[in-house]
């Protein structure tokens, strides 16, 4: 106690109240600056690990897989029959597939989607020495994520369903499944196969998503994705055995969609690059509709990923079904659920990772700087014992534009997701939203006429919305590290705001400019900029890339069940809102600011 | 120095106050905790034992009573001298063993003890001087034949020798080798009180195969009878079809039939595919008849180097092989009749006293029974008492073995059980010492294999450290530095008021 | 290329020397022997699941040997602890293989195991060993040796410093087994043990055996894992453990009339082969392992005796007339402490029972009181 004591009046003495005051923005910023930092820093050498198989049950690639000379004329029949398909109409009723799998001793049933208005034909193989309580699924949608017909996985799923049928190794149910498309059709099945189906096969440990578009014999490497729903990660054991596999039958595996001339470079930019795709990926995932499929699992403890086959030449269609039969393989020898290695991690390529202690501390930073900053707008203008009388105040403010948010968020959920011409009705909302936006950021700019709040509540208000950023962050942490990190960075702008606040009251440089760039700080920070923009710049977006992006988060949680959209609207959105709302209708000006600086 | 503002009052509550926690942790807790804590151990009877084993070679005596049936008065006194030498000086038995020799009377029956008659033969010319000796084959009677012009010295040494050649040579072997520990028996089954024992006909092939055995089993009551003091015997029967061989045996074309080897004797049953097994707790010794399918060819299958065709496995059982004497009839059923079923009983019972190790020697099984009887509980005494040593032993060196009550009582019953078995000893009733040492032998396995007697969590003490230091230790350690503190107190105070006493006296 | 041949002439240089010295230290040793009876063998795999398969594998090949060598079904325990040969993911059902070319299948004919699944766990291993049981368990599962008695026990499984796991869920530490030990030497349920143990850290489960007559071998040192020796790709598992492939291959050489001597196993266990340093513990035993033959623990001397002559016993015995007689008594003192129970009666708790637990809570309220009556004012 003693300690303290001193340490606390030494404090005091030597002024260093005020003096760390001055420089808590610095402090902020610096720690923002650091988190980035951190996360620039750890795909330098040394700083990340290589992935290993942490399950002794696996064994991955332990296994001689016969799916190779035989089965080649099987995959070739299947083939010529399935490049004469009409791919849109055959996904909601294939005869001729069902029959396959019947004569193959599957049992085929059908699942129903009222919602996406498609019928999705699966089957289940019953292993016949297993206990019958765990599954393993293997998807293959009618249609890859890139809308093109899944040629080459419709190829394989017959011919694996042929072969696997034949033998007696299975410890855990097959099932395969074809989806019209990896996105909510998918997505309602795999609801559908917890609820209501009646045709299931237990618990289901792994599911793997193939596409293989093209009906060429050779592909060149193998694609993974492997992002899930609200920050979920298939277990990195997962991952680890496809890899494996693959590399033991010589294929080269790319993550992030990196090219294929990319995978070898074992440089810092490449690994970078992967890791900050991987990050923005896992951030938007469920959103974009060039969704590959595995996302459709999150949420029922299910292992899933993607692979797909990309480039021309290399290595052939039995090889990739080699990779399907020997992962599977070694999902059958797990005993229970996957439940070592990782579940949160970061790739810097298949071969490497970050686990969650070493990423976590970035987001962390973030946290501390939005917390700081909120700080520092309090101490700029607020006494304690003003902050004790009005905290009901802002609090009841705040809760106001938490409400408003909310109703305006359900508003547009509901209008898009049942509107006829969703993409049109999406870009009406969005055009509504930048316009406000726009006004918003404006109005910053008008002269400071109406000041309906008072000093006290402008300071406080600003301050609360930055901590509940803060907070916001924080309790997404561990779940979402990526999209907390991402608010995090793109919120960033509103700590300077304060700053910007005293700067003008201290009446240091010109007014207006520092309202200019308090309005540029509100109008970057913005969810809504953010959204038009990331849809504009991601998967060679344009302006119908934003309709999609934003449609896509409009829909996202009646389709996906993702939580990212009321994140946005009911999270990042009112911190926004309070602080423009403070911007525009704050008093700020203070006098005794620079009395309590002297 | 500080003066505290504490009332004297308050002071001697407080020295209260530590003295009631000091005497409630020290005479109360600490005994409590010791006394929760710790492993059962009963007391073992360890002074009565110790007494046992240092008296076993006094207490533990064989004095085995012949009646001798002579005119001669004088010959019985020469002969007890001259075995009493002869055990003392050629063998290490002297105290352990010895024969008593009584005068014979009407009243005794050879049946029951040893009768040695002596009987001079005055008809053999003086030229040659024949001696010999006829042993009953069914009796304990011993009869010696000499010449009537031998001296007695010669007398008493044939006898002897008769004696410990013939009669109880076997006997005196095996004593020898328990008593000096070399023994070591291959064949016979440990000690047991109740044997099992199964008759079993495994047939090869699945063609139904009859035997009398209902009626056969009674045939083997005597040679239990006989053995009753030894141990009791249940008996069950058995028949299995196909039972295959493990090993093809050759055929031997000179004498038409198939031989099995010596060495495939061996891995003759096969243990894997009979079922041979039975729940029962005891022991089992297994006889089985074994019906080749190529009877029905007429083609025997004989066990090599055996007349008889049989054979047995140390600590097993026995094994013969059947072959009917005339072909089987065709579409006829085979039964094995009573008769051949006495005569493969014979085998068996030969076997039997094989495989529970009575000796082979002399002919009379009564003789072999009371030999094997005496040694028997010898043998049982003696491990018995190593036993209970034993696991004396290891209740000293195992601190953290628990030792239940029912381990102390069967060692007390084992030791009285061999107080009687000394007992019986003492009189020379044999059967009942018998009966009495296999119950304390049976006894002290109990009490050293007492299903509760199992020590398998060893903890380090710095695990157990670990485990209580963080429960007890804040309590301990401020009581501990409570009561220093206030003997420091104390102390000063005394010092400081010698100091003022002596401070007085020097005003 | 070139650098192989200085290689290739190293090795034949080194090995001509080897032979040399192989020739030079051999002056035939005289066989001892151990004067044991009879042969027990108790096998342990302690592990579950499939991915354990190779544990099972070393356990039922060296089953497989040591009855091949002699030891009869009746003497030797198995312990399994899992049925991979059920195992759904078995490509062979009902088969367990030792080597990928599949020659011979450990679960052929005539498999008895003993202990299976849960039944494998430590205090049923130490039962086993100290015959510790319920009065109904049958002999068949039961080690029934006595002081004539050399009993080899093999163990495999997952263990560390100074444990073996035993399913999953238990333990066995170095002190338990080498008690163990000790209770079997003092019943003398043994002649000689030959114990080994194919885990990691193997060697250092039978440091703290201190009963005399027990030679060890483990697989491999404080810190070092065991290594398997290969995996067979269509079954999808390694099937056995580098130091158990070589024990096996070199005891396929020898037969049951093997005059072949322990320590030439012994000289199989190279850094080479194992890829771990094995450890060989000879101080408790007694004999010189160059003059031990390994037929003394893997062979069985067990002879069948053939019965030549027929004594006619059922007859003889059935003339003779058994009869009940007292003999009589002798007045013979011996002078002796007399056992009585009562000076033994215990007085030592088991647990609290419910009454000495409300004593104890009355105690602790009347000491709560007299504090409150030695400070009140």
């Amino acid at each position: 106690m003693a300690l303290a004591e001193t340490v606390l009046r030494k404090v005091y003495k030597l002024g260093l109240l005020p003096k760390l005051f001055l420089i808590l923005p610095r402090v902020s910023f610096l720690l923002a600056l650091a988190s980035v930092a951190w996360l620039l820093m750890l795909p330098m050498d040394g700083q990340f690990r290589n992935t290993y198989i942490s399950e002794n049950a696996l064994m991955p690639g332990q296994v001689t897989s016969y799916f190779r000379e035989s089965e080649w004329n099987y995959v070739r029949g299947f083939r010529s029959e399935v490049v004469n398909w009409n791919f849109s109409e055959m996904s909601t009723d294939n005869e001729l597939l069902t029959n396959w799998l019947q004569d193959f001793g599957w049992s085929v049933s059908k699942h129903r989607d009222p919602k996406t208005n498609t019928t999705t034909t699966y089957a289940i193989m019953h292993a016949p020495r297993g206990d019958n309580t765990e599954a393993m699924v293997l998807v293959v949608p009618y249609f890859t994520s890139e809308g093109m017909p899944n040629k080459g996985g419709l190829t394989l799923g017959p011919a694996l369903a042929n072969y696997f049928a034949k033998m007696s190794i299975w410890s855990k149910n097959l099932i395969l499944v074809f989806p019209h498309n990896g996105h909510s059709v998918l997505r309602s099945w795999v609801e559908a196969y917890h609820t209501t189906l009646d045709a299931t096969a237990g618990s289901i440990d792994a599911a793997l998503v193939v596409e293989y578009p093209s009906d060429s014999d050779a592909f060149g490497h193998l694609e993974i994705n492997y992002e899930g729903l609200n920050g979920q990660l298939p277990n990195l054991d997962l991952i680890n055995t496809v890899t494996t596999v693959a590399s033991h039958e010589g294929i080269r595996v790319s993550v992030q969609g990196m090219s294929p001339d990319d995978i070898d470079k074992r440089d810092y930019w490449s690994r970078l690059q992967v890791f900050a795709s991987g990050i923005l990926r896992l951030a938007t995932a469920g959103i974009s509709s060039k969704s590959p499929g595995c996302e459709s699992f999150s949420g029922w403890q299910i292992q899933a990923i993607t692979i797909s086959a990309a480039g021309e030449k290399g290595h052939d269609v039995t090889q990739f079904g080699r990779i399907i039969d020997s992962s599977f393989r070694s999902v059958n020898n797990l005993l229970e659920k996957f439940h070592q290695s990782f579940f949160f991690y970061l790739l810097m390529s298949p071969r490497h990772f970050v686990s969650i202690g070493t990423y976590l501390p970035a987001a962390v930073l973030v946290a501390v700087s939005f917390a700081i900053s909120s700080l520092y707008s309090l101490a700029s203008g607020v006494t304690t014992p003003e902050f004790i009388t009005h905290i009901s105040d802002v609090l009841f403010i705040f809760t106001g534009i938490e409400a408003v948010c909310l109703l305006l968020s359900l508003l547009m959920q509901t209008i898009v997701v049942n509107a006829t011409e969703g993409y049109t009705t999406t870009i009406t909302i969005v055009y509504g939203l930048v316009i406000s936006t726009l006004v918003t950021v404006l109005s910053t700019l008008a002269g400071n006429n109406i000041k309906i709040l008072s000093k006290t509540h402008s300071y406080m208000l600003l301050a609360f919305a930055l901590f509940f950023i803060a907070m916001l962050i924080v309790s997404m942490l561990i779940v979402h590290f990526a999209l907390a990190f991402s608010i995090g960075i793109c919120a960033l702008p509103l700590t300077f705001i304060q700053p910007l606040i005293n700067m003008c009251n201290a009446g240091n440089g010109s007014l207006i400019k520092h309202k200019l760039r308090i309005a540029m700080c509100l109008l970057i920070s913005s969810p809504i900029t953010v959204v038009v923009a990331l849809g504009y710049l991601i998967n060679d977006g344009g302006m119908f890339g934003i309709a999609n992006f934003s449609h896509g988060l409009f829909v996202s949680w009646d389709a996906m069940q993702s939580w990212t959209y009321f994140i946005i609207a009911l999270g990042w959105y009112p911190a926004w809102s309070a602080i423009a709302v403070a911007c525009i209708f704050g008093d700020f000006r203070i006098e005794s600011v620079k009395q309590k600086a002297d | 120095m500080l003066q505290s503002k504490e009332t004297p009052y308050s002071k001697v509550v407080r020295d209260r106050i530590v003295l009631v926690i000091a005497l409630f942790v020290f005479c109360l807790g600490a005994p409590l905790f010791l006394y929760t804590t710790r492993v059962h151990r009963a007391d073992l009877p360890v002074l009565e034992l110790d007494q046992r084993v240092e008296t076993f070679a006094d207490s533990v005596k064989f004095r085995i009573p012949v009646y001798v049936n002579s005119t001669n008065e004088a010959a019985i006194a020469q002969i007890q001298s001259a075995t009493d030498n002869y055990i003392s000086t050629t063998t290490n038995l002297d105290l352990l063993w010895s024969l008593e020799f009584r005068p014979y009377t009407q009243e005794i029956d050879s049946y029951q003890d040893y009768v040695l008659s002596l009987i001079e033969d005055d008809e053999s010319s003086l030229d040659h001087l024949t001696q010999s000796f006829v042993l009953s084959p069914f009796s304990k009677g011993i009869t010696v034949v000499l010449p009537s012009s031998l001296s007695i010295s010669n007398v008493s040494q044939y006898v002897t020798e008769v004696l410990f050649n013939q009669v109880f040579g076997s006997e005196i072997q095996m004593f020898s080798a328990l008593k000096s520990n070399s023994l070591s028996s291959d064949m016979s089954f440990p000690y047991s009180t109740v044997f099992n024992v199964v008759f079993n006909l495994f047939v090869q092939d699945g063609t139904p195969v009859d035997w009398a055995i209902a009626e056969a089993v009674p045939l083997m009551q005597p040679i239990f009878q006989a053995l009753q003091h030894y141990c009791k015997f249940k008996v069950s029967t058995q028949i299995q079809y196909y039972s295959k061989l493990t090993n093809e045996p050759t055929f031997n074309e000179e004498q038409n039939a198939n031989i099995i080897s010596q060495e495939n004797l061996p891995t003759f049953v096969n243990f894997g595919d009979w079922n041979l097994h039975n729940h029962e707790v005891t022991p089992s010794i297994n006889f089985v008849i074994y019906f080749s399918e190529l009877n029905y060819e007429n083609i025997p299958l004989l066990v090599e180097g055996s007349e008889t065709n049989s054979f047995s496995i140390p600590q097993w059982g026995g094994v013969y092989i059947y072959n009917p004497a005339l072909p089987p009839l065709e579409g006829s059923r085979i039964k094995i009749s009573e008769s051949e079923l006495n005569k493969i009983l014979d085998i068996f019972a030969s076997q039997l006293f094989e495989l529970l190790g009575v000796p082979s020697e002399p002919v009379s099984p009564l003789m072999r029974i009371d030999s094997f009887q005496r040694f028997s509980s010898y043998k049982n005494l003696k491990r018995s008492l190593d036993n209970l040593s034993a696991l004396v032993k290891l209740s000293n060196s195992l601190i953290g073995i628990s030792i239940p009550e029912a381990t102390k009582t069967n060692v007390v019953d084992s030791m009285a059980r061999f107080d009687e078995a000394v007992q019986n000893l003492s009189v020379a009733d044999f059967s009942h010492a018998l009966e009495n040492s296999g119950i304390s032998l049976e006894s002290s396995d109990k009490a050293f294999f007492e299903k509760e007697m199992l020590q398998q969590a060893h903890f380090p003490n710095e695990h157990k450290l670990a485990i209580f230091l963080p429960l007890l230790g804040p309590i301990c350690s401020i009581v501990l530095f409570g009561i220093l503190k206030r003997f420091i107190a104390w102390k000063k105070n005394r010092s400081a008021l010698s100091q003022t006493e002596k401070a007085k006296k020097e005003i | 290329m070139k650098l192989n041949i200085p290689w290739l002439l190293w090795a034949i240089i080194s090995s001509v020397y080897a032979l040399e010295a192989a020739e030079a230290i051999s002056p035939e040793k005289q066989l001892s022997t151990s004067g044991h009876t009879n042969n027990w063998a108790v096998l342990v795999s302690t592990s579950r699941f499939w991915f354990n398969y190779r544990h099972m594998a070393n356990t039922l090949s060296l089953y497989r040997t040591v009855k091949r060598l002699g030891v009869p079904d009746s003497q030797i325990i198995l312990m399994m602890a899992d049925d991979i040969a059920c195992n759904p993911r078995n490509a062979f059902p009902g088969t367990i293989f030792n080597n990928m070319d599949q020659a011979i299948d450990l679960y052929g004919d005539d498999i008895e195991v003993d202990y299976r699944g849960y039944e494998v766990t430590v205090e049923n291993f130490v039962r086993l060993l100290t015959d510790r049981w319920d009065e109904n368990q049958p002999r068949s599962k039961r080690l029934l040796t006595d002081e004539n008695s050399n009993v080899f026990i093999y163990l495999t499984g997952h263990g560390g410093n100074e444990f073996l796991k035993f399913q999953d869920a238990e333990e066995i530490g170095a002190y338990d087994l080498a008690d163990t030990f000790q209770q079997m030497h003092e019943k003398k349920r043994y002649k000689e043990i030959f114990f080994m143990i194919d885990t990691c850290q193997a060697n250092t489960m039978y440091l703290r055996i201190y009963s005399p007559n027990i030679l060890c071998v483990g697989s491999s040192r404080l810190d070092e894992s065991s290594y398997s020796h290969h995996s067979d790709m269509d079954v999808g598992v390694a099937v056995i453990d580098r130091f158990t492939y070589y024990t096996l291959e070199f005891l396929e050489k020898i037969d049951k009339n093997s005059q072949t001597t322990i320590d030439k196993l012994f000289e199989e266990y190279t850094f080479e082969n194992v890829h771990s340093h094995p450890g060989i513990r000879t101080d408790l035993y007694g004999r010189d392992p160059a003059t031990v033959r390994l037929t003394d623990f893997f062979g069985n001397v067990q002879e069948v005796t053939v019965r030549d002559k027929n004594e006619l016993l059922l007859s003889t015995v059935k003339s003779t007339r058994m009869q009940e007689g007292q003999l009589p008594v002798d007045d013979h003192e011996i002078l002796r402490i007399p056992i009585s129970n009562k000076g033994y009666e215990s007085t030592a708790l088991h647990q609290v029972s419910k009454k000495e637990s409300q004593i104890i809570m009355a105690v602790l309220v009347a000491f709560l009181g007299l504090i409150w009556a030695v400070s009140k004012e």
